[in-house]
């Protein structure tokens, strides 16, 4: 199903418009249908974030005692960081592990259907089935953890302990790689194989069709992929918090997981809504970063 | 041909790399299954080694299940199935006529629209929910389905109608000048000439609504106070993984249930859609 993002022929940037101007009479009347959209956007996403920012500031008057409490909470910033680093190295291995999946599924002659299916499984499964299926592999008493105890002399507990951030890791990489492997994989159908053969005479070697047929076609999707992955990983919610559970581990606070425990509660909801305006700006700044880097690339090839 | 040493190498690697890949992939689900056929006081603590060797197969945690203790989780999983197929429907719905204008017709904000999936996701569900808890509420519609439903639908909205318009786009312009010189209006058209050619894409919109909504835990958990009203996500982690005492295979026996029907079904129109690209892909 997400081979649909391959449509956007890699790009989010609006397709050269079609010509509109040469359709006659009662046709005029179509752009009605656009009506609908405009205004389930108005009210349902931009009138809710609209009263969000004017939470985070107005109580009985103006105020910034939310943003106040932000900046002297000792438990912010290190879920700041957290976030901040856990959606880099997440969405980077993401496309890694993504790419490499499709980059094989898309040469094999036989099985890649089926090997598409069991890739793609666990983008189906809902968060809260995926950690329990973690759990049975790296609860202390699991096969995975003795292993690695008697190899590398970690300890059986550390995965759901002091070392549960790695575990964070892994999950959300297995849960999300799917996606970027689907996205990328329909871009690379579209590559005519006719390419292939003549590269193939050309006496070019695996990798070497690689390196200089499908890594430029797919470049543009990946960015995009990129930037649509990152924004998801930054407000992941359920994961993170499933995961630290009861246990309440710090180390799997990111922010999100930060915004939700503090609005939950009646006595913090200010702090809580001025994180997430804050998140919401840093969202902003890194999709705007990435977009802008897209455009410059653009320019350049064009 | 001469294959070079070089070449053995690569491909080596490439082959241990993608069976890693794939053992990383399936492991977590073979946990799920084989922790279901468990009893649960050997898989409390994880599936290790002597748990194998053990091996006392049981069906005791699907039969767990008729448990009236689980009736909630039954009622759940109906709410699971109104509230995500509802939310596709009307995100289909709208997003179609939008999609249409979006692509048919100039205007100002054109791609200011166009560009909503990304728009979408600048407003994630963990910073909008609580203010929307509290609009739902002066309107009457905390504590309902019908509120979780429109709360799915704000979020499913931007990345579906994105979708569409890419599909919608792909439809060649001459399709609508025929119909518009067979004498139809913008509603025929779109409705007998281009919905049917845009079928795959609607179908897409439609999977990826029902799994974003099907998989939502943070807006029911929040939205909802009431067991009974609750999506089974929200509702199994809290009665399950929030309490200390665990019982997985139970859990994963009932989780196996709610994952399969997707699964399978995505699995389908996942290899349909794939197969029409490559088949495109080799007349083009």
């Amino acid at each position: 199903m997400l081979m649909l993002v391959s449509d956007a022929k890699g790009s989010l940037k609006t397709p050269r418009s079609p010509s509109g101007a040469d359709v006659v009479g009662s046709y005029r009347m179509g752009i009605v249908g656009v009506f609908p959209t405009i205004f389930i956007v108005a009210a349902l996403l931009l009138a809710p974030a609209c009263f969000a920012l004017w939470l985070s500031v107005f109580d009985n008057g103006w105020t910034f005692r939310g943003f106040r409490a932000l900046w002297g909470d000792t438990s912010f910033f290190p879920s700041l960081r957290t976030s901040l680093w856990y959606s880099t190295l997440t969405v980077v291995l993401q496309l890694a592990v993504g790419t490499f999946a499709a980059a094989v599924v898309h040469r094999l002659r036989h099985m890649s259907g089926i090997i598409a299916w069991l890739v793609f499984i666990p983008y189906a499964i809902p968060s809260v089935v995926a950690v329990v299926g973690w759990k049975f592999l790296i609860l202390d008493h699991a096969a995975g953890p003795a292993i690695l105890e008697q190899l590398l002399g970690i300890r059986a507990q550390a995965w759901m302990g002091d070392r549960i951030v790695w575990t964070l890791v892994a999950v959300s990489i297995w849960q999300f790689y799917p996606f970027v492997f689907l996205s990328i994989l329909a871009r690379m159908r579209r590559i005519p194989p006719a390419l292939y053969r003549c590269a193939e005479l050309d006496g070019a070697n695996e990798w070497q069709q690689f390196k200089s047929l499908t890594f430029p076609s797919i470049k543009g999707t990946l960015l995009t992929v990129a930037v649509l992955r990152f924004a998801f990983m930054f407000s992941k919610f359920d994961t993170p918090w499933l995961l630290g559970g009861s246990t309440a581990n710090d180390a799997v606070q990111t922010l999100p997981v930060y915004v939700y425990q503090n609005m939950g509660m009646d006595l913090h909801f200010k702090t809580g809504i001025a994180a997430a305006v804050v998140m919401a700006l840093i969202l902003f700044t890194v999709v705007t970063i990435i977009f802008g880097l897209k455009v410059v690339l653009e320019l350049r090839q064009s | 041909m001469k294959v070079k040493n070089t070449d053995v190498l690569f491909r080596t690697l490439i082959i241990s790399l993608t069976l890693l890949v794939l053992l990383f992939s399936v492991l977590p689900y073979l946990a799920l299954i084989v922790g279901s056929l468990l009893p649960n006081s050997m898989t409390d603590r994880g599936i290790g080694v002597d748990t194998f060797i053990a091996h006392r197969w049981t069906l005791n945690n699907y039969h767990e299940l008729y448990d009236p203790a689980y009736r909630v989780f039954f009622q759940q999983l109906l709410n699971t199935v109104a509230v995500s197929s509802v939310t596709s429907l009307m995100v289909v719905l709208l997003a179609v006529p939008g999609a249409y204008s979006l692509t048919r017709y100039r205007f100002r904000g054109r791609t200011l629209i166009r560009q909503s999936a990304i728009w979408g996701y600048l407003f994630p569900p963990i910073i909008l929910v609580f203010p929307y808890a509290r609009l739902l509420y002066l309107v009457g519609l905390n504590n309902t389905r019908v509120g979780l439903v429109l709360a799915n639908v704000a979020f499913c909205f931007p990345f579906g109608l994105w979708l569409m318009v890419q599909y919608l786009h792909a439809v060649p312009r001459d399709v609508d000048k025929a119909a518009a010189a067979d004498g139809a209006n913008w509603a025929q058209a779109l409705w007998h000439v281009i919905i049917p050619r845009a079928m795959p894409g609607i179908a897409a919109v439609a999977v990826f609504c029902i799994i974003l909504s099907w998989n939502d835990v943070a807006l029911s958990l929040v939205l909802v106070q009431d067991k009974n009203a609750r999506t089974i996500a929200a509702g199994v982690q809290e009665s399950i993984l929030r309490t200390e005492q665990t019982s997985y295979g139970t859990f994963a026996a009932a989780s196996l249930g709610i994952a399969a029907v997707a699964v399978i079904v995505f699995g389908v129109i996942q290899f349909r859609i794939d197969r029409r690209l490559r088949e495109e892909a080799e007349q083009a």
